[in-house]
């Protein structure tokens, strides 16, 4: 049964991939990056064996790592494995048990875990020394990997009858960005510690997580290695432990979730606000309306809202982090730095916009006859971006210049700011032509990302964006650090010029290409995921 | 405009053609409807009908073929055809999050409507619909005939001179089936051509003058409702048409079926 599973999984990613060649070469290349992973990987902690005396430490912080992610990711991006729906098996007479172990099985299946399970496999390697270690070695690798695997599945159920009603998206939105800041802070409390003995700082921090399951199981190998078979034993057995008890949890979520059926979208609120009549003087009313649409949508909608509250939380850590520590050295260049990473989240907000219209883009097809339609669509998106990201870079500059006092400063770091939204909205806007992605249907997972074998299309496609905001922008950055502060008011001038104009000259082309292949854009984002 | 325009059909297809990788869904469709028809397009389910629909209204390019809509070449010269069309969809999928009232104010908007327009032309196909208490409710809470109801309304508002309709009947419940229908005379009667798709035989022959059986994606049979079925019922003529013989009792296949067998 847990083969059908396998199965099922593997001829799900495969006809995700039909029929486009693209999102073929996107997995490809995904499989590729995981297999260097994997392998490099395996190499790289099996070499463990060199440094005996931090190899522990390193082993249970690893594990300890790998867990973490695992259980993690779903809080992040709930439906990391959108295509293992346990409500989707409710009517199948399955048994709980069955499903179960079908779809942990299903769960292994993959590049990325695969690749995680050769990691742990050289660390097993890594760590052991004998015959006896080496058996310990694999069972505790394996007992990592189960651990990754029951965790991220347990975290996915118990969060999912929450998850699915429209409120409940409001509460993972939450969750996620409880998780993401968490560990943010936890990145900013390492890069502070010392660096001084590297053996006792990895101490510091492996000592205590040492006693969590996927550390015990790391601490096993080693234990078995230095000839302390009882301790070995005694800590390989807690950790299996930990997997059976978190498997039956699962088991008994699983069975529950077969057979409650989930009622919770049956009450809808009204919403009355102003029609779509409002006229914007100097914009055409098919832009005005876009970009009402778009404002509504960032409100309403679960998952555009958790994109720009993520934007806004990146950007507080970025300014929190760089500047937070040390007020006093604040300087130009750490403020252009900072806001140029919030204006580039910002200017992405617009990649993929055809994708996010997703199943209703029909809608304005029918409506749509001339190039300078689509252009008006692609601008009031724009618009709509533009007036929710302003205020936020003009927010982060100004709390950047009150942090260091450097008044001065303002001017040009808003400059860039300006600029560089400019450029990444432009890109975002013909990468919204160039790579569109389809979103899954379900409304209630506002972290869900694109739909099975398009993550890699999608992540080379954001690399280049990333690269080409960074060289489309560099004048104005340039000419910032470099010309006197005097400079400032046409700085800024300049700045917000020059950005407006790469976005502009970004949705001319976006218009083109997408008046060019609307029915191709409908085609590949009506598809059923 | 030239002045052949003036009697061009409401559509004409010509060799419509589309292949889905290996497969042909639509192989060579010719269509005439006249105007102010009301036509049927039946047809087994997978006949093609809903491709062929969407090759003619614009929103997927035939591999072959011409679409001419009121004497315009569809795909060649778009300009201006699309705002004399209105389309409903299979699927129905809409701006889920926008109310009612704001899904037809943003069609206005998209069609280049002046907003006093939307909201007169808005208000009132809302009421006669039956959706004005519910106006203010997010589309995405809306039921299936709610929907439907919806979707015609944002086709209608731009008054188009030809309808499409892709199953506008299915999962609606027999009230809002009444209204749509009363809705769609209303507009045929005043000149304007509807064309809608369907599987159930005995709505196309309350409701349609012309019709077209398509099977395998060709049409087998067209013309107006009397010369299709010929005398018999519209339901044995579609079976005859598409090559179904009435089967026996079924004795060999399915003999497992039900609580007689062992």
């Amino acid at each position: 049964m847990a083969w059908v599973f396998v199965r099922l999984k593997v001829s799900l990613i495969a006809g995700s991939l039909r029929g486009s060649t693209g999102r073929t070469i996107g997995f490809v290349a995904g499989l590729v990056l995981a297999a260097a992973l994997g392998i490099g990987g395996f190499v790289l902690t099996s070499m463990m064996r060199l440094i005996p005396e931090q190899a522990e430490h390193v082993g249970v912080l690893l594990s300890f790592f790998l867990v973490a992610s695992w259980i993690a990711l779903p809080l992040i991006r709930f439906g990391v494995d959108e295509t293992l729906d346990p409500t989707r098996l409710a009517l199948l007479p399955i048994r709980p048990l069955t499903a179960a172990v079908g779809l942990l099985a299903a769960s292994a299946t993959g590049p990325v875990p695969i690749a995680c399970l050769l990691v742990l496999l050289g660390m097993a390697v890594g760590l052991s020394g004998g015959p006896l270690s080496i058996v310990v070695g694999v069972l505790a690798a394996l007992c990592v990997f189960a651990l990754c695997i029951v965790g991220s599945r347990a975290v996915t159920v118990s969060m999912a009858g929450l998850l699915r009603s429209r409120r409940g998206g409001d509460i993972a939105l939450l969750a996620g960005v409880g998780v993401f800041v968490a560990f943010q802070f936890a990145n900013i409390a390492l890069q502070r510690a010392s660096f001084g003995d590297t053996t006792a700082f990895l101490a510091e921090f492996a000592e205590p997580l040492s006693w969590t399951p996927p550390g015990m199981a790391a601490a096993a190998i080693t234990a078995a290695r230095d000839g302390r078979p009882l301790a070995s034993a005694a800590l390989l057995a807690a950790a299996v432990g930990t997997v059976l008890l978190l498997g039956w949890w699962w088991h008994r979520l699983l069975a529950r979730s077969l057979v409650t059926y989930d009622a919770s979208t049956q009450s809808g609120g009204t919403r009355r606000g102003a029609g779509f009549g409002t006229r914007i003087p100097w914009v055409s009313a098919r832009t005005a309306g876009a970009a009402a649409r778009e404002l509504r949508y960032a409100w309403r909608d679960p998952r555009r809202k958790a994109n720009w509250i993520m934007a806004l939380v990146v950007a507080g850590i970025v300014v929190f982090s760089t500047t937070g520590a040390v007020a006093d050295a604040i300087d130009l260049q750490t403020m252009v730095l900072t806001i140029s990473v919030t204006a580039t989240i910002v200017g992405m907000q617009g990649a993929n916009q055809f994708g996010q219209i997703g199943g209703s883009l029909w809608m304005q097809a029918v409506a749509t006859e001339r190039l300078d339609q689509v252009r008006a669509d692609v601008a009031g998106v724009n618009l709509a971006i533009a007036i929710i990201g302003v205020p936020i870079l003009v927010l982060v500059a100004a709390a950047m210049a009150v942090v260091s006092g450097e008044y001065a400063a303002l001017p040009g770091t808003l400059a860039a700011g300006l600029a560089v939204g400019g450029v990444a909205l432009g890109l975002a806007n013909l990468a919204s032509v160039y790579i569109p992605y389809r979103l899954p249907e379900r409304r209630s997972n506002p972290f869900a990302g694109p739909s099975g074998g398009q993550g890699l299309t999608i992540m080379l496609g954001s690399m280049v964006s990333l690269l080409g905001t960074a060289l489309l922008s560099t004048p104005v950055t340039y000419a910032v650090l470099n010309l006197d502060e005097g400079y400032g008011p046409l700085l800024l001038a300049a700045g917000a010029c020059y950005g407006a104009a790469v976005a502009w000259a970004g949705r001319r082309l976006t218009g083109r290409r997408a008046y060019a292949r609307y029915p191709e854009l409908l085609a590949d984002l009506a598809r059923a995921s | 405009m030239t002045p052949d325009t003036e009697v061009a059909p409401a559509v004409q297809a010509r060799g419509l053609t589309k292949r889905f990788g290996a497969k042909t869904a639509v192989g060579g469709v010719d269509l005439d409807i006249p105007r102010g028809s009301f036509f049927g397009l039946v047809g087994p389910n997978g006949a093609g009908k809903t491709t062929s629909m969407s090759m003619m209204t614009g929103l997927l390019r035939p591999d072959s073929g011409t679409v001419r809509i009121l004497g315009q070449d569809v795909w060649r010269d778009p300009v201006g055809i699309k705002s004399r069309v209105g389309v409903l969809p299979e699927g129905l999928r809409l701006f889920e999050r926008l109310s009612g009232r704001e899904l037809i104010g943003y069609t206005g908007r998209l069609r280049g409507l002046a907003a006093d327009v939307v909201g007169l032309r808005g208000g009132e196909l809302l009421s006669v619909l039956g959706l004005t208490a519910d106006a203010d409710k997010l589309v995405v809470d809306y039921s299936t005939g709610m929907r439907k109801k919806i979707a015609l309304a944002a086709a209608l508002l731009h008054n188009p001179e030809v309808l499409f309709l892709d199953e506008p009947f299915e999962g609606v419940d027999p009230v809002s089936a009444g209204t749509i229908r009363e809705v769609l005379h209303r507009f045929t009667r005043s000149g304007s051509t509807v064309i809608f798709s369907s599987h159930v035989m005995e709505l196309v022959e309350q409701l349609c003058d012309h019709l077209a059986v398509i099977n395998h994606g060709r049409v087998v049979a067209a013309g107006p409702l009397d010369a299709v079925r010929g005398g018999a019922s519209l339901h044995q003529a579609f079976l005859s048409l598409v090559g179904v013989a009435p089967r026996g009792d079924g004795e060999e296949e399915l003999a497992w079926l039900g609580s007689s067998s062992g």
